[in-house]
């Protein structure tokens, strides 16, 4: 189980703090995927920085369950991966390298064992006969499935996304999230999917949540029965969308995909 | 290796082309300013009998203690100005005013601090490398996309892990680039520093030679430190292909 408890997380611009999320609360049970969406500027990123450990809280607690246990949320305790939204694979290391730094950060011991996991989940990804590449010698979307290997084969106990799948072409994009539902079921670790799109919250989030840009909290959340299915296209989902659609509008009358 | 194969070739494209305008010149000039380039290569027998090896050798060690001392200092100190706002504001005016200052300029200052032997010579040489060293870390060390920060950090690396698996890998091929060119301005600077307080080094042998209105000798002297001044060139470029082949 993942809990927010109450954060408030603020940035400071010229000395003068600026608070992005304020009082925010979020429970998670264990293996769940939730997609979050919200209007640019309402503090998505930052929520995967704080889970990150990248930033600090200003007050409130997030703790999340090792082995049964709750635990406050540490990088170091528990075992955290992000894909970024240009998937963050480092240019000096290859795709195997790539995939086995987490296990290396963690000073585990990398086994047979390990290396056939690792060549298994590349296989399943579609990215095993890359492992000797440089990032710089892959497509946008072998970028992205190397960064979705290196994330399963962590085995994490949080998985954080945010908008991994943004700057991909459609069909590529399509490919992608079939690849990332067919791994996720398989291995199932607790996860908070960032994004702006709304088509993505529905195929891959089981329930959807919309952040507040005004008051930094949380404005919704609902379960989605539309999971892993593309295109429902029945009244409940046009409806839910409505719902969200209208959630998500700006004041300014722009509007979100 | 087909990069470096090409860089191999321009190299002799250039030595015959220079060899080609040097002959001309000569042909043309009619001084003993300008000799054949064939008799200096004839010279290389007594070059190598006045122990160039050792001069070579003398001024390598100097350029090395030079270069070693650079990194030493600049790759902590660019790192640190990139990390630490407070040091950046307090180290950036100084480096900033210091970059373009001539350094040969500082000679008499550093021949009175250091004196006339060594001191000064590797002194000149450090404060030649050094800036370059600081700049380019500096700068490539704030040029890493935060993602990696971010993908590391979460997967639980200390401070030391991130150095060793992102801040150093990040700034060595800026770091290379740049150790190039000033590789190349501390040969050139020879000429100035091994002038005074010593009886080894390439730039003593041209001096010498020049001094004696030898110039075939001084020919020669001019032959050997561009060639080492190639093959440092090339060294420079050859690590960076070993060091950084995602390149």
């Amino acid at each position: 189980m993942l809990t927010i408890d109450d954060i408030s997380v603020s940035y400071r611009i010229k000395g003068k703090p600026v608070p992005v999320l304020k009082n925010f609360s979020l429970q998670l049970k264990q293996g769940e995927v939730i997609a979050v969406l919200g209007s640019s500027g309402c503090g998505k990123s930052t929520l995967i920085q704080v889970l990150a450990g990248m930033l600090p809280t200003d007050s409130g607690t997030v703790t999340a369950a090792v082995r049964g246990v709750n635990l406050p949320l540490n990088p170091k305790t528990h075992k955290i991966a992000v894909i970024p939204q240009n998937c963050g694979l480092l240019p000096w290391k290859t795709v195997r390298q790539n995939c086995l730094l987490p296990l290396q950060l963690h000073n585990l011991r990398i086994d047979d064992k390990k290396y056939a996991e690792l060549e298994a989940t590349c296989r399943s990804l579609k990215v095993d006969s890359l492992l000797e590449r440089y990032p710089n010698e892959l497509s946008g979307g072998q970028v992205q499935r190397v960064a979705l290997a290196r994330a399963f084969l962590q085995e994490p106990d949080l998985l954080l996304m945010d908008e991994p799948f943004s700057s991909l072409d459609t069909i590529t994009r399509s490919d992608a999230w079939e690849l990332f539902l067919n791994i996720w079921r398989q291995k199932q670790p607790t996860t908070i999917l960032v994004t702006h799109s709304m088509e993505e919250a529905f195929y891959l989030g089981k329930e959807i949540a919309v952040l507040d840009k005004e008051k930094g909290g949380l404005l919704e959340r609902m379960d989605n029965p539309y999971f892993g299915i593309q295109e429902p296209g029945c009244e409940g989902f046009f409806h839910r969308k409505r719902i969200l659609q209208g959630l998500l509008k700006p004041k300014d009358g722009g509007g979100l995909s | 290796m087909k990069k470096l194969l090409n860089r191999i070739g321009l190299f002799f494209e250039g030595f015959l082309l220079i060899n080609i305008i040097w002959y001309l010149a000569y042909l043309f000039v009619h001084s003993t300013v300008i000799p054949n380039p064939i008799v200096v290569y004839q010279n290389f027998d007594k070059v190598l009998a006045d122990h160039i090896l050792i001069h070579i050798l003398s001024s390598l060690e100097r350029v090395g203690l030079g270069l070693g001392m650079s990194l030493l200092i600049g790759i902590p100190m660019g790192i640190l100005m990139a990390y630490s706002n407070g040091a950046n504001k307090i180290l950036y005016p100084l480096v900033y005013f210091s970059y373009p200052i001539p350094k040969t300029a500082l000679l008499p200052i550093a021949m009175l601090l250091w004196g006339m032997r060594d001191g000064s010579k590797i002194a000149i040489i450090f404060l030649i490398i050094i800036f370059q060293v600081i700049v380019a870390v500096r700068d490539s060390v704030q040029n890493i996309d935060p993602s990696l920060y971010l993908v590391t950090v979460s997967a639980g690396a200390s401070k030391r892990q991130i150095i060793w698996h992102i801040t150093l890998p990040a700034i060595l091929p800026e770091l290379l680039t740049s150790l190039r060119v000033s590789l190349g301005t501390a040969v050139s600077v020879l000429f100035f520093v091994e002038g005074y307080g010593t009886r080894y080094g390439m730039g003593y042998y041209i001096v010498d030679a020049w001094s004696r209105i030898d110039y075939i000798g001084m020919y020669s002297g001019i032959i050997v430190i561009s060639v080492v001044g190639f093959a440092l060139f090339a060294a420079v470029d050859f690590l960076s292909v070993k060091l950084c082949p995602w390149r």
